[in-house]
């Protein structure tokens, strides 16, 4: 036998989902069904609410249920420096090691041609504007997106986009993973943290 | 190194279970398609996790889904066991029962695997010999095996840049230069050392009749390879590839100043391979202090007397070898025959 199309229909739209197989996907619908009424309700409407409510933040383009996000509407942070990241999710990242006071901003991906990701695909348009309008003190951007190659191809062009523009631009540091004994370090990681060394004297 | 055990479960028609080997010379006798090279091969893909992901399915027996290679090394530092898993498509490894990736497998151990198809390093195409040198070159530099993951990923992605007309092709080009630059650097050292020690091992082999000499041929200018990427622009748009840089470069093999590749015999070819496997040889021995497993496969195919008697002598040099052949060298101090994948002491 076959399963009736509703539940066809609906295993398809949630295996449509990142990370969820055709098995997951069954397992869910299952689960779905076996739900109260109430239960099924409150997840839908969870969902619709979430989809009417959030969007961009206009100005650093993070996810944000208010006009402008909770970073960019704080007067306490420091206007003057922009923190370039990937993904929403690096957000939240950066702001639990809390020693960041600055601004974001977020590029909603990384270059992958072969993903058919271009210059064109990523918000760095916003970027540039947003730098190019402010008036006053010169700005500080650290440019934290992934040391993975595309993370640093799209490192470099943000750095390259912003050559023109007079900025200060640093790149996060790579290295040692704190608390981490030498030992064990491999040794690629190793040798970057040599490469990157900090001087603690000065003659 | 020395090899002490080896166990397969489902590797080719090997039989399964555990073999223990001795010290010295070990001879392993056997008729054609009885199993020699699947147990050098066994070995070796357990010593440095070499088995190309297309091939894996190829070595599992027939009408099984996994198979499985475990070995007891000894070094000097002591005995560690290393394992490797393979199923369609997966390679697992461990090292003394805790995971590791297979790549990682030629940091605890080290093997040079000598058999006739090495004659395809002087008469296949390019791709044969860089394969050579970037698993050698790995081996010997960290630094090496890690860029030339990153050179090769970035290679990707540029080509499928230049396949849409080269939009945003500029941040690929200057990764695609330091990484190609680094790799080229690293190439060129290891080939002054290889060089220096496959002419040695060629005349030793071969006398100084017909001199050898390996040469890197380079496609990108070292220099200034991204002025040179930018003079390429419209030929690499055209063609929708990267046409320059070390996955381009090949290992010139001149055999008495003709190209090794149009002219020289099979003979020759086996011999200068032979040398080049010294060379690895030699280098690994330097690498890590230890001559690495030495395994030899149907020593006698198209050797002379000579040659066989240059890589048996190597074979006795060294503390454990083990050495395949349809009949035993007279060196041998052990004597392993196999018959139909299972492998039995002889008196």
């Amino acid at each position: 036998m076959k399963y009736p199309n509703s539940l066809i229909q609906l295993i398809r739209e949630l295996s449509r989902l990142p990370g969820v197989g055709p098995k997951s996907a069954q397992r869910l619908a299952f689960h779905l069904f076996s739900s109260s009424d109430q239960d099924v309700k409150n997840l839908s409407d969870a969902i619709l609410e979430a989809k009417k409510i959030l969007k961009l933040c206009p100005v650093c383009y993070n996810i944000t249920d208010t006009d402008l996000c909770a970073v960019c509407s704080d007067p306490t942070r420091d206007q003057d420096i922009i923190c370039v990241v990937e993904e929403p999710g690096d957000v939240i990242a950066i702001e639990r090691s809390g020693e960041f006071e600055g601004l974001y901003h977020v590029l909603h991906g990384a270059l992958s041609p072969m993903n058919g990701v271009g210059p064109e695909q990523i918000k760095i348009a916003g970027l540039l504007e947003r730098i190019q309008n402010r008036e006053g003190a010169p700005v500080e951007v650290i440019l934290a997106t992934s040391t993975t190659v595309e993370g640093e191809a799209t490192s470099m062009f943000v750095q390259r986009s912003l050559e023109p523009l007079g900025v200060n631009v640093s790149r996060i540091a790579y290295g040692l993973p704190v608390g981490g004994a030498l030992e064990y370090a491999d040794e690629v990681t190793l040798g970057r943290a040599i490469a990157g060394r900090r001087q603690v004297t000065k003659i | 190194m020395i090899l002490r055990s080896l166990q397969t479960l489902n590797y080719r028609h090997l039989e399964a279970g555990k073999l223990e080997f001795p010290l010295g010379l070990i001879a392993v006798v056997g008729g054609n398609a009885q199993g020699k090279t699947n147990l050098l091969e066994a070995a070796f893909v357990c010593l440095t996790g070499v088995l190309e992901v297309s091939r894996v399915e190829t070595v599992i027996r027939l009408g099984e889904l996994e198979a499985f290679v475990g070995v007891e090394l000894e070094r000097e530092d002591g005995i560690s066991k290393l394992e490797v898993g393979l199923a369609k498509g997966k390679k697992l490894a461990k090292v003394d029962g805790v995971r590791v990736k297979t790549a990682d497998l030629a940091r605890h151990a080290s093997a040079v695997l000598i058999r006739p198809e090495d004659a395809d390093l002087v008469h296949g195409s390019p791709s044969t010999r860089r394969a050579f040198l970037d698993a050698l070159v790995s081996k010997m530099s960290p630094r090496y095996a890690q860029a030339l993951v990153l050179y090769e990923r970035t290679l990707a992605q540029r080509n499928a840049a230049l396949k849409i007309g080269g939009v945003g092709l500029e941040v690929w080009d200057a990764r695609f230069a330091e990484l190609g630059a680094e790799i080229m650097r690293l190439r060129r050292r290891a080939v002054n050392k290889l060089k220096t020690l496959t002419e040695i091992a060629h005349s030793n082999l071969a006398g100084n009749s017909k001199k050898l000499e390996l040469n890197l041929v380079e496609t990108a200018r070292l220099e200034d390879f991204q002025t040179h990427l930018s003079e390429k622009r419209r030929e690499e748009l055209a063609r929708g590839s990267s046409a320059i840089g070390p996955h381009r470069d090949d290992l010139e093999i001149k055999l008495g100043n003709v190209l090794a590749l149009d002219y020289a015999s099979r003979g020759e070819a086996r011999t200068i391979a032979l040398a080049m496997r010294k060379a690895e040889f030699d280098l690994l021995k330097e690498k890590f202090g230890e001559a690495p497993v030495l395994l030899i496969d149907d020593f006698s195919a198209e050797l002379d007397a000579h040659r066989r008697k240059f890589l048996l002598e190597l074979a006795s040099s060294v503390p454990q070898a083990i050495v395949t052949g349809t009949e035993a060298p007279d060196q041998a101090s052990k004597l392993f025959k196999i018959e139909n994948g299972r492998l039995e002491v002889q008196a």
